[in-house]
């Protein structure tokens, strides 16, 4: 097998396979190539079958693709995972904190730690959420946090998913594929369940009611529809928790509530798992040129007669430039260290940082502040010399706009291609449940994969692939 | 000090009525250091209270739903409220909006070259009589006329175009304000009219904060600062924010629309 300068989580430095990889290493010898050939097309079979699709945004191929899958499961050591596992739900704790804060007396800013430029013109600040109580004082009901491995005991967190963080289908889609595919595997490994994600994150949502909600509270989800590129997920998602998947036109504001048109009539909504960017929302108080929002649902929210999840105005903790501040805001709401690391970040808005950017760019990565799924970011080492050229032109024009991080090796785990085992790089995508009772972290979460040889590019957007992840029972 | 009695009525016809719609309404007034409410009452034909809140401004808004297919919708207010003439100053409060909200722009206040050429010269620090100038500067730079600008108007269109209402000479002294970075705020109310005249819409006004001093009124229009004629209703960074009427109609064919205020001394 071929080994990577990176850190590989099968081989480490090569000189001996890793524990936690050693039935992996088994089962992949006892195997021969052409019969788990056979089983990735089956695979891969199944995923059509149940319809898991992904549109990806200015594509000409067409609407729907599938995300590759691996068949070679990611392993993650109950040791390693209770240290992420204790790292999250002290940054999660921290960013909904941060997020009550914003929202009511900027306290952050008032003790010099967080910059006002953060919140002056950042389109992501909701002036509407000011002095609005969100049911159970919970703004981050589900967090996907981006976490990147580059040795034997480092982790740093990459982004913080806290609007509308998405993927968690394909978790349970891989976990399901590997049960039916490899069943023998879950015998010979003792793999922490994770099926149960859907049925705690229903549980995890109604112990956010709002005060008005009766012993029977109803939870439904909303979605912009079939053409945004997580539909397949809202329907999935919608399907497990066992609650109506509803758009924009089958919500009404009935009788001072929040309603959903069902065939016996209008029934109260207690809860609203949405999937739809804030400013969509509610045409009467948001873009009102929405045709997918529901009139007048913010002020339902205001008046605190229904959840929404995760709250309006999350956007503003996840930007990547307000990334750059989370060790002080952990710091600040928590009085402890941070237990998982930020990777460095320059913020182009300073006319130093830019300047450093723009010297070092073909060692750097650079992101859109506002963007997401690895549109319009560049990668310095592996960009052309016309691709930076025109990128520092953007930089120059729009330095606000932009954040830079040095291109950090992400570890790689072996997938199976046409020509064999081939480590690839990797991240880690947890899904983290946010209630007033407690905080819930299925284990695992979601391993996106560069398919491509040398590529640090994982989103699924971009031609990444994911794996189920194991975490080991200890 | 004046008590003052206010009728408030808003007549909507429509040839058809629409299939759905909903506002937003901001025109209770509440009480504060300078007006005590001492009742008011809001009331609706072709048309139900969902509920009412208060907003993020302090402003008190009623979310109503029109009946579907009305061919006539009326929202009445009246009450009375006491007003203490306090020479504008409404000083410090203790609102959730933090004070830098106040100094940025706006799509209506946003400044272009006629905003910056007005306030060109004129030195606008943290000092009022600097602010008294700058109101008589608009004051005269605009001529009251109705008509000639509407609620999506910017304070750059009305400045060049050279008139407009009250909104547009408050849009305008807001953006000169937040142009030299003072934080300052719209405001929707009432006033008080020699001979009790009937008004065919609100009055608007501005404040603006000055260290030392508070939040300052200034009513542009009429070149003075507020006193016991004026109450104040609604807040915001422009019109966008305390208009009197929000809403999201559907369907709704050939609308006419009629506005009568009377306030009067009782």
């Amino acid at each position: 097998m071929n080994i990577s300068p990176a850190f590989d989580e099968m081989w480490a430095d090569g000189s001996a396979i890793r524990r936690p990889y050693q039935n992996i290493k088994a089962w992949l010898d006892s195997e021969d190539k052409a019969s788990l050939k056979a089983k990735r097309r089956d695979a891969n079979d199944l995923f059509r079958l149940t319809g898991i699709t992904f549109n990806v945004y200015g594509s000409s191929e067409g609407e729907e693709r599938l995300i590759p899958f691996d068949i070679i499961p990611r392993v993650i050591t109950s040791n390693e995972w209770n240290k992420i596992c204790k790292g999250l739900e002290q940054r999660v704790r921290a960013i909904n904190a941060f997020l009550y804060d914003i929202y009511h007396s900027q306290e952050i800013v008032k003790a010099g730690i967080l910059p006002l430029e953060m919140l002056k013109n950042n389109p992501a600040f909701l002036l509407q959420m000011i002095g609005v109580n969100p049911p159970g004082q919970i703004y981050t009901h589900i967090s996907g946090v981006d976490i990147i491995r580059t040795e034997e005991n480092e982790f740093y967190v990459l982004e913080d998913n806290i609007r509308t963080p998405s993927g968690v289908s394909y978790m349970l889609e891989n976990r399901e594929t590997m049960l039916q595919m490899f069943p023998e595997l879950f015998t010979k490994n003792r793999v922490q369940p994770i099926q149960h994600y859907p049925q705690e994150l229903l549980n995890s949502l109604k112990n956010t009611l709002p005060e008005t909600a009766n012993s029977k509270p109803t939870v439904c989800l909303l979605t912009p529809g079939l053409y945004n590129s997580a539909y397949f997920e809202h329907a999935f998602l919608a399907d497990q928790m066992g609650i109506e998947l509803v758009q924009g036109n089958d919500l009404k504001v009935v009788d001072g509530f929040l309603a959903m048109r069902t065939t016996r009539g209008h029934q109260k909504v207690d809860v609203l798992y949405k999937r739809l960017d804030d400013n969509f929302l509610d045409p009467l108080n948001f873009n009102e040129k929405s045709s997918l929002g529901v009139p007048g649902l913010f002020d339902v929210y205001r008046k605190g007669r229904v959840t929404i999840a995760n709250a309006p105005g999350t956007g503003i903790a996840d930007d990547k430039a307000m990334y750059s501040f989370m060790p002080e805001i952990v710091q600040f709401y928590s009085g402890e260290f941070p237990l998982l690391q930020n990777v460095p970040t320059w913020r182009c808005a300073i006319k130093d940082q830019l300047q450093y950017v723009l010297d070092n760019i073909s060692e750097l990565v650079i992101k859109q502040v506002h963007g997401s799924g690895g549109y319009g970011m560049l990668i310095g080492p592996t960009a052309t010399k016309k691709d930076i050229s025109n990128f520092k032109k953007k930089l120059i024009a729009t330095p606000q706009n932009y954040i830079a991080q040095p291109t950090l090796s992400l570890s790689t785990v072996p997938i199976f291609t046409n020509k064999g085992f081939a480590p690839r790089h990797v991240d880690l995508r947890p899904f983290v449940q946010m209630s007033p009772k407690k905080i819930n972290i299925v284990p695992g979460g979601l391993t996106r994969v560069a398919m491509s040889k040398g590529s640090l590019v994982v989103n699924s957007s971009q031609g990444g692939g994911t794996k189920d992840t194991w975490v080991l029972e200890n | 000090m004046k008590r003052l009695y206010v009728t408030h009525k808003t007549n909507y016809s429509f040839e058809a009525g629409p299939l759905s719609g909903l506002q937003q309404i901001k025109k209770t007034p509440y009480s504060d250091s300078c007006q005590m409410v001492l009742n008011w009452s809001l009331s609706l034909k072709g048309a139900k209270e969902e509920f009412s809140f208060i907003d993020s401004f302090n402003n008190n808004v009623h979310l109503i739903r029109i009946e579907p297919r009305t061919k006539c919708l009326v929202i009445e207010c009246e009450g009375h409220v006491e007003v203490t003439d306090n020479f504008g100053i409404r000083g410090y409060e203790t609102s959730a909006i933090p004070l830098w909200v106040w100094a940025e722009r706006t799509n209506i206040t946003k400044p272009g070259p006629n905003i910056r050429k007005l306030v060109k010269g004129l030195s606008l620090k943290d000092n009022i009589s600097d602010v008294h100038k700058l109101m008589e500067l608009i004051n005269r730079s605009l001529d009251f006329e109705k008509n000639t600008t509407d609620v999506t108007t910017t304070a750059e269109a009305a400045l060049k175009s050279g008139c407009g209402v009250c909104q547009d000479f408050t849009n305008i002294f807001i953006a000169c304000c937040r142009l030299h970075g003072l934080p300052a705020r719209y405001v929707s109310g009432f006033l008080l009219l020699e001979n009790n005249q009937v008004q065919e819409a609100m009055h608007a006004w501005a404040e603006v904060f000055v260290e030392g001093l508070g939040w300052v009124g200034f009513d542009t229009a009429n070149n003075v600062s507020p006193d016991d004629r004026y109450i104040r209703v609604a807040l915001g960074r422009d019109y966008a924010d305390a208009a009197p009427i929000k809403g999201l109609t559907r369907g709704v064919k050939n609308e006419c629309l009629s506005v009568s205020i009377m306030i009067s001394e009782q």
